[in-house]
């Protein structure tokens, strides 16, 4: 059952090339890492981009984006951030690999000054809006991290804009491009998991989610643990479940009808705003529950996305299908063939099992081997390929857009209590 | 139900005992062949979760961590199971062995023998009859139904057939233990035989009966699934042992027992066990 990959190509060669109608109507974007193999390496060609926003996130988009330098034709142009030791980190990593970055701490100073294709935000949530949207109006192409906006009405304006701009604007929801995902979406959309009645999804941590503060000084406490308070960012809505119901969304086709919720701050009650402690339940147009929960004070069950269907199962996170029932033995297969077509042949059906039995669980089976591809790097790779072409499926950033709306709507479930449906003026 | 000209076949399966377990009935109604396959998955479910080995759950798993410290009180089934389980050991000349699970556990993993040097189970386990109590007799003793347990699943299958007046059937346990009655749609028997990757050409014809595969191959690194428990230490041949008989049950003890008796005491156990063809295969280890 599960697929093979020897190398990039060969995955890109079967899937981006080979998949089947349903699939790459689902997934279009997949088609421009097959055509970036052939770009051209001329100077004139190369792809000019910044970061803006080197902090841990852009400085793992930066690291993942370098690994494809000797074979993509791009270059680093500027980085930007406000927070001075990041940004030499970052452009020490630019400098061991060969690149020689501008550096700013204001990014309207560098969108002005340099010539760049596009730009790629790591910023904190709460200042997506403002940057895309004055990127995008410089003519400039986005790679935003998710999840988009710290409001339904900032989503809106940054998607608007992006219209109006004509430019691409690309959210980081990096599972788009991973194999795994991928090849079981594949699977979802050709209808091997039957239909679809339930995902859950959930995302548990057990640490304070808080990072260091340089030498303990407690004024950069909102500056570095933005993620806990609520001007900056919906906690762990925004910075995980958004992931998920993305993943939802896509696996699904659809985008939900409702949602209601609830959340408290249970264990870390140690000044933040934002909640330890969710559960959120997505109804979909055609009855499909989705249901989330995430906490930080257990790990136990870590992160997965179920997507659960009458003919099977598929866990993402760990790669693995279930069938609901078991695969017909080729033997079986055999006899049942025969019989129908009137045949009565020698069954070679008798085996014996070499290994021995050591559990009494069916594990299910892994959804490809040789899962060896990063899927940061790959969305990097596909912007990269989108500047190129000067434009990207608009279906991609539908993907970034109902996955934010979702959210938001999501944390407003929570805070009030009810069961919410999206506004019109909020509908794409 | 896939519908042909003259005949539909039921098919179906679930998951137990670590494998697939198929069934395929034709010449009776959807409904019968339906609530038959849902009494088999019931009592196949039910008696793995008696009898699992590895299972936590399991009754025997938790009587394997108990016994040794004094009596357990144990379900009617499970009862009923080690009492086969000694008829077993009582026929096969004591060379299929319940009570060495221990020493097949660690024999699995390449482990060392736990060394026991009692070799008749009744000085390693004492079963109460009248009041449905086991207990371990010393505390190496573990309680292993591996060899057994699909031809019990395939005899509750077996009755279950029977009992629906399901006149045509194939079952299939893992590919290794197979179950018949009737015959093929298309003619006057079941047209059994080996997977190819044997490279064994032969056929049997199967009506009213069951057959269970065993086979042995030696690995590089030592590990091996069937020892013999009365001479651990004794290098063994890979083997094949295909046994035909009229139970499962039977047919599922004495197809690993064969592989575990030395050659000379082959005929000895033969005779102790009704049985409709017994065919052995040395195999190549490739």
């Amino acid at each position: 059952m599960e697929a093979s990959y020897k190398n990039r190509r060969d995955f890109i060669k079967q899937l981006a090339l080979g998949g089947s109608a349903a699939f790459l109507a689902a997934s279009p974007w997949l088609k421009v890492l097959a055509q970036n193999d052939s770009n051209s390496k001329a100077a004139s060609d190369r792809v000019r981009l910044a970061i803006i926003g080197t902090g841990s996130r852009g400085n793992e988009l930066l690291r993942n984006i370098m690994s494809y330098k000797d074979e993509q034709n791009f270059e680093i142009t500027a980085l930007c951030d406000n927070y001075e030791p990041q940004l030499e980190y970052g452009l020490n990593y630019c400098h061991e690999n060969g690149m020689k970055p501008n550096t700013y701490n204001n990014y309207k100073t560098l969108i002005e000054k340099e010539q760049i294709d596009g730009v790629i935000i790591a910023t904190p949530l709460h200042q997506h809006t403002h940057i895309t949207v004055d990127c995008l109006q410089q003519g400039l192409h986005v790679f935003c991290e998710k999840s988009m906006a710290r409001t339904l009405d900032d989503i809106r304006l940054m998607y608007d804009t992006h219209l109006l701009s004509g430019k691409i604007l690309q959210i980081g929801h990096q599972r788009l491009f991973n194999p795994v995902y991928l090849e079981g979406m594949q699977r979802i959309h050709n209808g091997q998991l039957g239909t679809i009645g339930q995902i859950r999804a959930y995302w548990h941590r057990n640490n304070n989610w808080r990072r260091d503060l340089p030498n303990n000084d407690l004024s950069f406490e909102r500056q570095i643990n933005w993620r806990l308070y609520k001007e900056y960012s919906a906690g762990l809505l925004t910075e995980l479940m958004s992931h998920q119901i993305q993943v939802a969304n896509w696996a699904l086709q659809q985008t939900p009808v409702s949602v209601m919720g609830t959340g408290s701050i249970r264990f870390w009650n140690d000044g933040r705003e934002v909640n330890d402690n969710i559960a959120v339940i997505f109804s979909y147009p055609d009855g499909t529950q989705c249901i989330y929960d995430s906490m930080t004070s257990n790990k136990k069950y870590g992160l997965e996305e179920q997507i659960m269907g009458h003919l099977g199962t598929i866990e993402f996170e760990v790669n693995r299908q279930y069938s609901e029932e078991p695969p017909v033995t080729p033997g079986i297969q055999q006899l049942i063939n025969d019989i129908e077509h009137g045949i009565f042949g020698k069954l070679p059906i008798g085996n014996s099992s070499w290994v021995p039995e050591t559990a009494s669980k069916y594990n299910g089976e892994p959804i490809i081997t040789d899962d060896k591809f990063s899927d940061t790097a790959m969305q990097l790779e596909a912007f990269i390929g989108f500047i190129r072409n000067g434009k990207a499926p608009d279906k991609i950033t539908k993907e970034g857009y109902n996955a934010s709306v979702w959210t938001i709507l999501a944390e407003e479930a929570i805070e009030k209590g009810e069961k919410l449906t999206l506004p019109d003026q909020y509908k794409i | 139900m896939t519908k042909t000209a003259e005949k539909s076949i039921f098919h179906k399966g679930f998951f137990a005992m670590n494998t697939r377990f198929e069934v395929l009935f034709w010449g009776s109604s959807e409904s019968v062949c339906n609530h038959a396959f849902q009494q088999i998955q019931f009592q196949v479910n039910k008696l793995e979760q008696t009898i699992s080995f590895y299972d936590p759950r399991s009754e025997l798993f938790n009587l394997n961590k108990q016994a040794a410290n004094g009596r357990v009180c144990v379900s009617p089934d499970l009862l009923e199971t080690f009492l086969l389980g000694i008829e077993a050991y009582k026929k096969s000349c004591a060379y299929f062995d319940i009570s060495k699970g221990t020493d097949f556990a660690r024999t699995k993993n390449n482990e060392q023998l736990s060394g026991s040097s009692q070799n008749n189970i009744d000085e390693r386990v004492e079963i109460d009859k009248n009041n449905a109590c086991i207990r371990y007799l010393n505390n190496t003793v573990a309680v292993d139904f591996g060899g057994m347990g699909k031809g019990l699943a395939l005899k509750k299958a077996a009755n279950i057939i029977d009992s629906e007046s399901i006149e045509h059937a194939f079952v299939s346990f893992g590919e290794s233990s197979i179950l018949t009655r009737g015959h093929h749609p298309n003619g006057a028997y079941w047209p059994f035989a080996l997977d190819t990757n044997f490279g064994i050409d032969k056929e049997w014809h199967l009506n009213n009966s069951s057959i269970s595969i065993s086979a042995l191959l030696m690995r590089s690194t030592g590990q091996q699934h069937i020892i013999d428990p009365l001479n651990p230490q004794r290098p063994m041949r890979n083997m094949l042992a295909l046994v035909q008989a009229a139970n499962p049950a039977d047919a599922e003890v004495l197809s690993t027992t064969l592989l575990a008796a030395p050659p000379k005491m082959k005929n000895i156990i033969l005779q102790n066990f009704e049985t409709e063809n017994i065919f052995l295969a040395q195999l190549n280890n490739n």
